[in-house]
């Protein structure tokens, strides 16, 4: 078969991917693009004018729930990821280590991971409700009285931070698929020169897992970011309690396929994410320049 | 080997094209703003017409279609009614389809949603003159929130309004008389901090009254009976001093001295339904179905007491149907809408959930029914006199955006304690005006 032929061959092959991500991806975040400089409506598509940079201005200038959700993302962000990733990790060392019933201690921590998002926040709910839930009764024998935890402004974040522990499971498994990888020789070596438990894992473990940290950091913070059930399931497209639970994209939500349905603004919503999302995964991969450590 | 790569991509887009096409319509499965098509124009006489109404999937995702569906198609002769599922709302299928540019044919909305739908209805008026009755058939003082541009752009169903519900065995045990129509702010608040009761440990074991958390329902007609408002002149005045006198009327009741109803974090102890809770300020009568269901909960409603703005403030709103713009057969979706509307259309509706219809001679008929032969609530007299003073939601196409997303947080910090009416007041009135002067 000749290249022509073979490249004619690859493409019709390609075809409908091609066709696929055009129509379905590639128009779609283009027009997105349009609509977030006009005034364009869910209700009135195809009715739209342009206004230019508005959109931008009002929402870093004007509008207070942008800066209230942004906030609120990027400070579950903050907590949330990390928490994930250090549970994830013990749970990963200590599921690496030569212990009975193995397979089932995997499985019971991955479960949880199993359960929608929606789910595991009305389950939390239940867990943290005020009055009646496990936790303020446990709370209650060690004659500590818990707070409101979702039913209040200043608990509601850090609940949803901790309900956040629920995904652990495949941070979990991602990280012991990288210990496993590690060659017991290197432990031989350094048990050789004597090193200790934390200096093995400071010197051996972490640095041949950063490539697995790097991946789950990266992918932990860019979903975190765009979290939407768990902050939509707790608060609705208001936030509640006063606004403390409203994130980014459960407000892009709200402003462009709820009452008003602005779609232009919530298109420019969008984008703004977007560049922020980038800004931060390339915050992450210059700082993972100084402690990835690749084999090669 | 040309033509048979041409012909390979050929059959590869026509598949990809019928992929993309493919799907019923009518599926519960799909959320997606599938085109609708609004009956066959080419259709022959014959033929009965497709009238396209959303309607949502039962609570277990279940397609059961609604009885009077099959009443308007025995008594509207050439329509067959076509069901396109909502499996989360009726508004947000309707409004997919309308921004897809094949809205149903008729469109379920109501006063509320005027400002939203309005240029997607057809006006009334012209088909209202055709029937005997026309406008007198309906509460006159409701019709006249039907309107968009100057022209009835609704037909009603019934209407809720804000009532002060009333647990009768509750206001029996502690000797109290029920509430009345002509109740001040005072004499519920008396009524309800003596309803409350506490435990050793002072935990709540009866409410006085139910808080009402999340949303305007309770906060904005504190406000109007206070004889302040949301908006006014299309700019936001939760500023003004009777606004802030209906937010501390609100907060009254749920913190300090007269305490009666829970704070954010508190029990609400099952809520009205439950039976621990007295009254409902505000309460809805789409709560009816929900409080007939529990056995042995015997309630009564009034309208609301009047405060110190010699407002009741009760919040009206109306369910109604209406009847798109672009439907490919207006006449014969009107004929439907006349039959939903009308009393036969409207038996459904009262037996479902005994919502006040605003069809003169229905309503009529239920109120010739002796007191004591009625159902919950027995005092539909008090409904009728609580709906003429009703106060519509400000004709704001954003209200319910400023309400939820911009006054509703801040009230909730106002109910947690962390700040006073009045700086909520002040920070609702700033950042809602800003809001309306960036859109």
């Amino acid at each position: 078969m000749s290249r022509m032929k073979e490249a004619r061959y690859f493409l019709a092959f390609l075809a409908p991917w091609l066709i696929g991500i055009v129509v379905f991806v590639g128009y779609p975040i283009i027009h997105s693009l349009y609509l977030s400089f006009t005034d364009a409506s869910f209700l009135k598509m195809g009715m739209e004018h342009g206004v230019g940079f508005k959109n931008y201005r009002t929402a870093l200038l004007h509008d207070v729930n942008f800066g209230r959700a942004l906030v609120n993302s990027l400070w579950f962000s903050v907590f949330s990821v990390p928490l994930v990733l250090f549970v994830g990790l013990i749970g990963a060392l200590l599921l690496n280590r030569k212990v009975k019933g193995k397979s089932i201690f995997r499985t019971l921590y991955f479960l949880p991971s199993l359960i929608p998002a929606a789910a595991s926040v009305v389950l939390a709910k239940s867990l943290f409700e005020p009055q009646h839930g496990f936790i303020n009764t446990a709370l209650g024998w060690f004659g500590i009285q818990g707070p409101g935890w979702m039913t209040v402004s200043d608990w509601a974040l850090q609940t949803l931070v901790i309900n956040s522990l629920w995904g652990f499971g495949p941070a979990m498994i991602i990280f012991l698929a990288g210990l496993q990888s590690v060659p017991a020789s290197l432990y031989d070596a350094a048990n050789i020169d004597g090193a200790s438990k934390w200096q093995m894992f400071r010197n051996v473990t972490f640095p041949m897992i950063s490539p697995v940290f790097f991946f789950n950091l990266v992918t932990g913070c860019i979903g975190s970011i765009q979290t939407f059930t768990q902050s939509f399931t707790a608060g609705g497209a208001m936030g509640s309690p006063g606004g403390s639970t409203l994130f980014y994209v459960v407000y892009l939500y709200a402003v462009a396929f709820q009452s008003p349905f602005r779609f232009g603004y919530g298109s420019a919503l969008a984008w703004i994410l977007f560049v922020i999302v980038g800004i931060v995964t390339l915050l992450n991969f210059v700082i993972g320049k100084k402690y990835v450590h690749y084999d090669n | 080997m040309k033509k048979r790569l041409t012909a390979m991509i050929a059959v590869l887009a026509v598949a990809l094209l019928a992929a993309c096409g493919s799907g019923n319509h009518e599926s519960a499965g799909t959320t997606s703003a599938t085109p609708i098509p609004s009956g066959t124009a080419s259709a022959s006489a014959k033929e009965p017409v497709e009238i396209v109404v959303v309607s949502q999937v039962g609570p277990d995702g279940t397609e059961t279609r609604d009885p009077i569906w099959d009443r308007v198609e025995q008594n509207v002769p050439g329509v067959k009614i076509k069901i396109v599922w909502a499996t989360d709302s009726t508004t947000n299928k309707q409004n997919q389809l309308i921004a897809a540019h094949t809205p149903p044919d008729l469109i379920r909305g109501g006063d509320v949603y005027t400002t939203q739908y309005g240029d997607f209805l057809e006006p009334l008026d012209s088909y209202l003159e055709k029937i005997p009755e026309g406008m007198n058939a309906y509460e006159g003082a409701i019709m006249k929130n039907l309107k968009y541009k100057d022209q009835t752009v609704w037909l009603p169903l019934n209407y809720n309004i804000g009532l002060l519900y009333y647990n009768k065995k509750l206001f029996d045990q502690e000797g109290l008389d029920y509430p009345t129509n002509d109740w001040t702010w005072d004499q519920y608040y008396e009524a309800s901090k003596r309803l409350t009761k506490y435990d050793s440990k002072h935990a709540a074991t009866q409410w006085g009254s139910e808080t009402t958390f999340g949303w305007w329902g309770e906060w904005l007609t504190w406000v109007r009976e206070a004889g302040g408002d949301f908006m006014k002149d299309g700019k936001v005045v939760m500023d003004t001093p009777e606004a802030i006198v209906g937010l501390n009327g609100f907060l009254r009741k749920t913190r300090g001295e007269d305490k009666s109803g829970p704070q954010p974090g508190e029990s609400d102890l099952g809520g009205f339904a439950g039976g621990k809770v007295a009254m409902v300020y505000s309460g809805h009568t789409g709560n009816f179905a929900t409080y007939n269901k529990v056995a042995g909960l015997q309630w009564d409603v009034v309208a609301l007491p009047r405060g110190p703005g010699g407002s009741r403030g009760a919040e009206l709103a109306v369910d109604a149907f209406g009847l798109s713009s672009s439907s490919k057969h207006k006449d014969k979706a009107w004929e439907v809408l006349k039959f939903l509307t009308s009393e036969q259309g409207m038996v459904g509706d009262l037996s479902k959930n005994g919502a006040p219809v605003v069809l003169k001679s229905a309503m009529e008929r239920a109120l010739a029914v002796p007191a004591e032969q009625r159902s919950n609530p027995a005092s539909l007299e008090n409904i009728v006199t609580a709906a003429k003073e009703g106060m519509i939601l400000p004709a704001d196409a954003d209200f319910v955006h400023m309400a939820i997303n911009i006054a509703q947080p801040e009230i909730d910090l106002m109910l947690e304690g962390k700040q006073s009416p009045e700086e909520a007041a002040k920070r609702i009135t700033e950042q809602a005006n800003s809001y309306i002067a960036t859109r």
